[in-house]
């Protein structure tokens, strides 16, 4: 969303500069008695007194800007993910909220048993919420929670925070044990 | 621009967008007290005001565009310039000194530090720890209250706990070299990961 926002700020820089200029070009023309340079003055004048409020693309375009400024107000108001989440190792610190998942991911795959694991943390008012999504057998869920553990506290994070631990059974070809044949 | 003040940018349009999108659809379905909807877009009393005017219309027209304009080039460089927080420039030794200089036989001249330079030097002794693989520091605020923001690259395997007394340690010395008290640390670490090592 942050990247979205600077690219929209950059074209609606880009579009006032534009307009602006155009506008300047085009009060000269009108004020030395020239042809228009872009806008056809006299084609716009016939079409702006002839449409009348009540016509059925007058009330389209006003729907359209009225939905497009509900879906910008959406973007704006809805909690974005942090960037990052505060540590207790001191006040004034934190830690980049995806490298902390980075490094979840990478001590969960150390874990023997897990085929691949992905880790989401977001921030629950002062300590972290980690969510860890991992292939493999259900039963090495207790140890991808203690390993977890230890890497958190490594991390600065609470022992209390909520750790979640969601395994996901293998795909049926690891399932029943048939090796995989590579290249 | 900070991500803040471009978010609060985005609230204002979106608001104002969806006000138009309201009252214009009120105005159009022929609700609104004092706008008749069967008149066209342009309507006849903006045309006359449009002719009492004249030639000041274009004067004011011309006007808008240059506001546009400058507008538009305002907030192109806002957003390009990537400075995410108020540096504090060049420090007047003055400043740090305090009362003691100031008091004292007023000498010709004053003596500048280059802001950029005390950064730099923090930044090289932050580095000086192998766990600290990048340190870049950005000296925020006034010379009174000056504010230290500190961006860590990690080694995956670095021990926090130790990282933070190096930086604290870095900081002291900067404080005794500057005379810069820091009324504000703000440290955001990031952990390089190296790729995991599968063997299949």
């Amino acid at each position: 969303m942050r990247l979205v926002n600077r690219l929209a700020t950059l074209l609606l820089g880009c579009v006032l500069l534009g307009g602006g200029l155009l506008l300047i070009v085009e009060v000269f023309a009108v004020a030395l008695h020239r042809e228009s340079v872009v806008v056809d003055r006299a084609d716009w004048y016939g079409t702006l007194t002839s449409t009348r409020l009540e016509d059925p693309w007058v009330r389209t375009g006003v729907v359209a800007a009225g939905v497009l400024g509900l879906l910008i107000l959406f973007g704006q108001l809805v909690r974005w993910k942090p960037t990052r989440l505060p540590t207790r190792l001191a006040d004034g610190w934190h830690l980049q909220r995806r490298s902390v998942e980075r490094q979840l991911a990478t001590a969960a795959n150390t874990v023997p048993g897990v085929e691949s694991a992905s880790a989401r943390v977001r921030r629950e008012g002062l300590g972290w919420r980690t969510r860890i999504r991992a292939v493999g057998d259900a039963s090495v869920g207790s140890t991808v929670e203690s390993t977890i553990r230890s890497e958190l506290e490594r991390l600065g994070a609470s022992p209390d925070d909520h750790v979640g631990v969601h395994m996901v059974r293998p795909s049926g070809a690891a399932r029943a044990g048939v090796p995989r044949v590579e290249g | 621009m900070t991500n803040s003040a471009i978010r609060t940018l985005w609230t204002v349009i979106g608001i104002v967008l969806t006000a138009i999108g309201v009252v214009g659809l009120i105005a159009s379905l022929g609700h609104l007290a004092g706008v008749d909807n069967t008149a066209p877009l342009l309507w006849s009393g903006l045309l006359r005001t449009w002719r009492d005017l004249d030639p000041w219309g274009l004067v004011i027209l011309g006007l808008l565009g240059v506001l546009f304009a400058w507008l538009g080039s305002s907030l192109l460089g806002r957003v390009l310039r990537a400075r995410r927080y108020p540096v504090l420039g060049d420090l007047d030794l003055r400043s740090v000194t305090g009362q003691a200089a100031v008091t004292g036989p007023a000498l010709p001249g004053a003596t500048r530090v280059r802001g950029a330079r005390l950064v730099r030097g923090l930044e090289r002794d932050l580095a000086r720890d192998p766990q600290v693989r990048r340190a870049s520091v950005t000296l925020a605020g006034t010379a009174p209250r000056p504010e230290l923001w500190i961006e860590l690259q990690l080694n995956s395997r670095a021990g926090l706990t130790a990282v933070r007394e190096h930086v604290s340690a870095a900081v002291e010395r900067f404080r005794t070299t500057s005379g810069l008290a820091p009324r504000r640390l703000e440290v955001t670490a990031r952990i390089d990961t190296a790729r995991p090592i599968r063997v299949h």
